[in-house]
């Protein structure tokens, strides 16, 4: 049988970016940074495991320039995708949806990946970096 | 995706379609990933919380130390916990996704069995380098 053509929906690109489909947008793309995230993970705990050599190759690696800017990265997606899924578990429980509270849930959920983020750089750099 | 929800509601079933489809969805698993999606989002809350702290702590500053962290069953346990718990998460929402995303139905199963295995490869790795490493702590 031959497929119809009928009209989709919806056409993404036809909408005005807003708080709500930003922030749920963002939630795919931090999971996917964290899954990125998780193969960092993997090599330095498989670089501990092979012993002295592979981990001082890890570790060179890990506290390059190009690490750091990893390792901040997921640092962001980290709090997002913690803040954000927080919220979805609270909509889970039938809280929480009303306009205003899922824009306010948005706003909250920016504020508190920036404040967690730079909380943690600020430690790390306070504390002379405990590397890695 | 089940045999059943790929042949559609048997002929001569007695069942209406709405009795037959419900439970299923896009990926025919009906909402047994969406369960535990959020079950593994609660345990990891915690545990991603300690890893940060933990690596804030300087566990990882130098294989001895990182040896000496894993040492501990306490944390040796709640690593491997974090791993499994990370790549079961990942893997149900990577599936998710490519079902969202991908429509060529072979390009499609062959995504989700990678992902699948890819995750269960990882993680059982990792699970290994967390036992060894800590054993030498």
């Amino acid at each position: 049988m031959e497929k119809r053509k009928r009209p989709l929906s919806p056409h993404l690109s036809v909408y005005k970016g807003q708080i709500s489909s930003v922030v749920s947008v963002m939630q795919r793309v931090t999971g996917g940074g964290l899954a990125i995230g998780l193969v960092y993970f993997v090599y330095w705990l498989g670089a501990a495991a092979y012993g002295p050599e592979a981990y001082a190759r890890a570790h060179w690696f890990l506290t390059s320039w190009f690490g750091y800017l990893s390792l901040f990265g997921f640092s962001i997606c980290l709090y997002f995708h913690l803040c954000n899924g927080i919220r979805h578990l609270v909509w889970d429980i039938g809280y929480g949806f009303e306009i205003e509270q899922v824009h306010l849930g948005g706003i909250a959920v920016l504020a508190g990946t920036a404040i967690l983020t730079v909380l943690t750089w600020m430690v790390f750099l306070l504390t002379g970096g405990g590397a890695s | 995706m089940t045999l059943r929800s790929a042949l559609g509601r048997p002929p001569g079933s007695r069942r209406t379609d709405l009795g037959h489809a419900r439970g299923f969805g896009s990926t025919g698993r009906g909402t047994e990933h969406w369960y535990w999606e959020r079950l593994t989002a609660l345990a990891l809350t915690p545990l991603t919380i300690w890893f940060v702290v933990s690596l804030l702590s300087g566990v990882g500053a130098s294989l001895e130390a990182m040896q000496a962290w894993l040492s501990v069953p306490g944390n040796m346990v709640l690593l491997i916990l974090l791993n499994l718990f990370s790549f079961w998460h990942a893997q149900i929402a990577i599936g998710v996704v490519i079902s969202d995303y991908v429509h060529h139905e072979a390009a499609k199963l062959a995504g989700l069995i990678t992902v699948k295995f890819g995750c269960i490869v990882l993680g059982a790795f990792a699970t290994v380098a967390i036992v060894m490493t800590g054993l030498q702590g």
